[in-house]
């Protein structure tokens, strides 16, 4: 907990409540297209053979180990409909918790497919760990140490959501020193032709291919290699973002760059990642200066 | 402090417990998948492309294959299907796969699923294979078509 104090500014405290409460009604608002979305996959599993969905995580084989019927499908989107709403007027610990737990339910209905993917869970970890933030605003926050307890809930509520990328990052950093100590001679994040490998066998995934101009791009030295260990920084000290308003702006760019490059060129669609840290991570008190002074 | 400070103070202190519950959540993760268990959901622990893909100069993905009444076998891309995209074929077919090549299967009900599959992306066919393609990054560039069949499953 030292360590986090490094970063933490006192005069940013009043400028993350002031974002925060722009950030909690936006996650809502995005919350209710996320649930438009998940209609939209129920009624492409319901299309599907049933023979192919096969529940994989023990929440799925728990609640929904068949498709579940559209009478309970809807009352859930409809009661989940409603507390994204509520919860934006009623921030009750219990409202917010229970959206969670359907939030969480509706996510699993698109992986029983042979796959469970992770795109989801950044949006679902948003939820759940700004369940205890309190449920004022700045204005009727009375004293220094008030505005310093919220503040600081709300640092580490980020933090549980951008420890992800923290230790995605740590992953990629301990792969890659060991295959540097133990199997230099193959390829690995810092090669030459590492990234242009990836893209190469990520188009051919979908039957597709890199383009001549893209693969001429690829060729160009260096830039690669380094654009690789810019981003595995970033993605290594996420965390340290939820903590300093200047960091979390480098962080929220990196992180950006990241997906849409993937998004652009590997077919990996991190969408709601995105949309969710620029929910979290905009300066919204840039707009409303005046609250501040 | 008082009452409202006091409230601050546990909510603070909740949320420091959640993240490092969540941690520890992950690590739990980790260890499970580690010994064959699935993952504790939704605290992933995020190893991901730790390595870029083809890093070996080989991969291995899986195709979809009909086989016609005159015995001609036709690869059924991974072109987007209606309620199948992309990422679902792929995703669908390398499960199918990996359980087949690692024998932890009921024979008679992967082949049910993969007729299931193909008559769903691709009808009249009389015959679904699921085919295991190898290829070398580097020459698949320059031919589209280099690429090396291993017949995993027949739906006969």
């Amino acid at each position: 907990m030292r360590i986090s104090n490094l970063f933490i500014k006192e005069d940013e405290n009043e400028k993350f409540i002031i974002d925060y409460s722009y950030a909690d009604v936006l996650l809502r608002i995005f919350s209710i297209f996320w649930i438009g979305y998940i209609i939209f996959v129920f009624h492409e599993n319901l299309n599907r053979p049933a023979s192919l969905f096969e529940p994989i995580i023990w929440l799925q084989k728990l609640f929904i180990s068949s498709i579940p019927s559209l009478y309970l499908f809807y009352s859930i989107i409809i009661i989940s409909l409603f507390l994204c709403i509520y919860t934006i007027f009623n921030k009750k610990i219990v409202y917010r918790g229970i959206l969670f737990l359907l939030l969480l339910w509706l996510n699993t209905l698109k992986w029983n497919y042979n796959f469970f993917s992770h795109v989801g869970h950044l949006f679902l970890l948003a939820h759940f760990f700004t369940i205890f933030i309190p449920s004022k605003n700045i204005n009727s926050l009375n004293s220094k140490n008030d505005i310093r307890l919220f503040s600081n809930s709300i640092r580490w509520a980020y933090a549980g959501v951008l420890i992800t990328y923290t230790m995605a990052g740590f992953w990629k950093f301990l792969s890659l020193f060991h295959k540097l100590i133990y199997q230099s001679k193959l390829i690995n994040w810092m090669s030459e032709d590492a990234v242009e490998l990836n893209a190469i066998v990520s188009s051919r995934i979908w039957d597709e291919s890199v383009s001549i101009s893209m693969l001429k791009i690829y060729e160009i030295p260096f830039i690669w290699q380094a654009a690789t260990l810019f981003i595995f920084c970033i993605q290594l000290i996420a965390v340290l973002g939820a903590f300093n308003k200047k960091l979390s702006y480098i962080v929220l760019a990196g992180l950006l760059i990241f997906h849409l490059y993937n998004i652009l060129f590997i077919n990996t669609f991190f969408y709601v990642s995105s949309i969710v840290l620029l929910i979290l991570l905009l300066p919204y008190h840039l707009v409303n200066r005046k609250r501040l002074t | 402090m008082n009452q409202i400070s006091m409230s601050y103070y546990y909510k603070l202190r909740i949320t420091q417990g959640i993240f490092f519950l969540s941690i520890l959540l992950s690590s739990i993760s980790f260890l499970n998948t580690k010994f064959g268990i699935k993952e504790f959901y939704p605290f992933f622990y995020w190893k991901l492309y730790t390595q870029p893909l083809g890093n070996n100069y080989l991969y291995e993905d899986y195709r979809l294959y009909g086989v016609t009444i005159k015995n001609d076998t036709v690869r059924i891309k991974n072109k987007g299907y209606a309620n199948f995209n992309q990422d679902d074929y792929y995703y669908f077919l390398t499960g199918e796969g990996q359980k087949i090549m690692k024998n932890e299967i009921n024979l008679n009900y992967h082949k049910k699923r993969l007729k299931d599959f193909g008559e769903f992306l691709a009808p009249n066919y009389s015959e679904y294979i699921l085919v295991k393609e190898s290829f070398n990054p580097i020459t698949i560039v320059k031919n589209p078509s280099n690429y090396t069949k291993e017949i995993i499953l027949s739906t006969k």
